[in-house]
């Protein structure tokens, strides 16, 4: 279930109903506060005026990853949940909502005590390129796992459709409006 | 959560019958309703905390054990209390991200949207943060503290039925 399609996890109550668990809690929030980003990036920015900044909120996913590690070290489900949070960052990351210095700073501890695992140091690269530049969304980008892992595992193809669609024309009617909050 | 899944998530038989927004904040702001009078209650050792509450009240200090315990619930309490409340708001996040697939969206629903679901939305992200919070703080607390989240094979235990 966990593996399951991005937005067909927000979409489904059943999430909640079976995973009332605080590594359940944990990625649920993040899953959540990941698409009221991606609402917050396009919405009424007037209306939206008394959200929590963009920062609090990217720190909150980092500190969700971080926290995931720490709850049930070793346990496949939680590790799965925790790379899954680390790609939707990246996504955050390439629309230019830039991964903190702390963020970075960890991801290149873990890269050094992972010496064996290449897809990771990758990750620490790819990550470390896109704060600097703003690489566009494409499937075929979005299919390269920096993890070296099938990324499919963790997305379904309508993810993907769903993501470049939202990020290749934004909310209709709402292009407009400020979209600083990106 | 039987209410919400009830009336918000069509009983979670798997038969989306989307509604429109007035129609889903309608039943929303009702199941918010019986959820502050729920809240209101609460005996006053077992109150809802704030993130900080949470963080602030919780120290090693405190040598009592049934006051201990008493945190400890009311920290578990708190984290179930903003996951429902996640999952009561969730329909507004689901309906402005429906949009972004509608090129045809009536005009007065998404404005009905923008001008209320603004709340939810702002609500979601704050009761986001606030349970990323506590379980951060948890986990990289050392001594009692650590024990706030309680046992771990329950969330093992659900873990496991999760991933089934």
């Amino acid at each position: 279930m966990l593996g399951g399609s991005l937005y067909t996890t927000v979409r489904s109550p059943i999430y909640n109903l079976v995973t009332c668990t605080h590594d359940g809690l944990a990625f649920n929030a993040a899953l959540v506060l990941f698409g009221c980003l991606l609402v917050c990036r396009t919405a009424n920015r007037t209306a939206l005026a008394t959200l929590p900044t963009k920062e609090s909120a990217k720190t909150s996913l980092e500190n969700a990853v971080e926290a995931l590690g720490v709850l049930d070290h070793g346990n496949r489900m939680v590790e799965r949940c925790c790379h899954y949070l680390k790609q939707l960052i990246s996504v955050l990351d390439s629309l230019g909502m830039r991964v903190s210095p702390q963020y970075l700073t960890r991801l290149t501890r873990e890269t050094e005590s992972a010496q064996s695992t290449e897809g990771i140091k990758q990750q620490a690269r790819t990550i470390y390129a896109s704060s600097d530049t703003r690489p566009p969304i494409s499937t075929a980008c979005l299919h390269q796992s920096p993890l070296a892992m099938d990324f499919g595992e963790f997305m379904l193809e309508s993810d993907f459709d769903f993501l470049n669609h939202h990020f290749g024309s934004g909310i209709p009617g709402m292009e407009a409006f400020d979209t600083s909050y990106g | 959560m039987w209410s919400i899944i009830d009336s918000l998530y069509g009983q979670n038989i798997n038969c989306d019958q989307s509604s429109g927004v007035g129609d889903t904040i309608a039943r929303l702001f009702n199941t918010e309703r019986e959820l502050i009078d729920w809240e209101r209650a609460l005996p006053r050792n077992l109150r809802i905390w704030s993130s900080q509450d949470v963080l602030d009240n919780t120290n090693d200090t405190v040598t009592n054990e049934n006051v201990r315990n008493e945190n400890r619930l009311a920290t578990i309490l708190t984290l179930r209390y903003l996951n429902v409340r996640l999952l009561l708001h969730r329909p507004i996040l689901i309906k402005f991200l429906d949009t972004s697939g509608k090129a045809d969206e009536d005009c007065h629903e998404l404005t009905l949207l923008q001008k209320i679901g603004s709340n939810s939305i702002q609500l979601s992200m704050q009761s986001a943060i606030d349970i990323i919070s506590i379980v951060h703080a948890a986990v990289h607390a050392t001594g009692r503290k650590r024990e706030l989240l309680g046992a771990w094979w329950f969330s093992l235990y659900y873990s496991t039925i999760s991933h089934i």
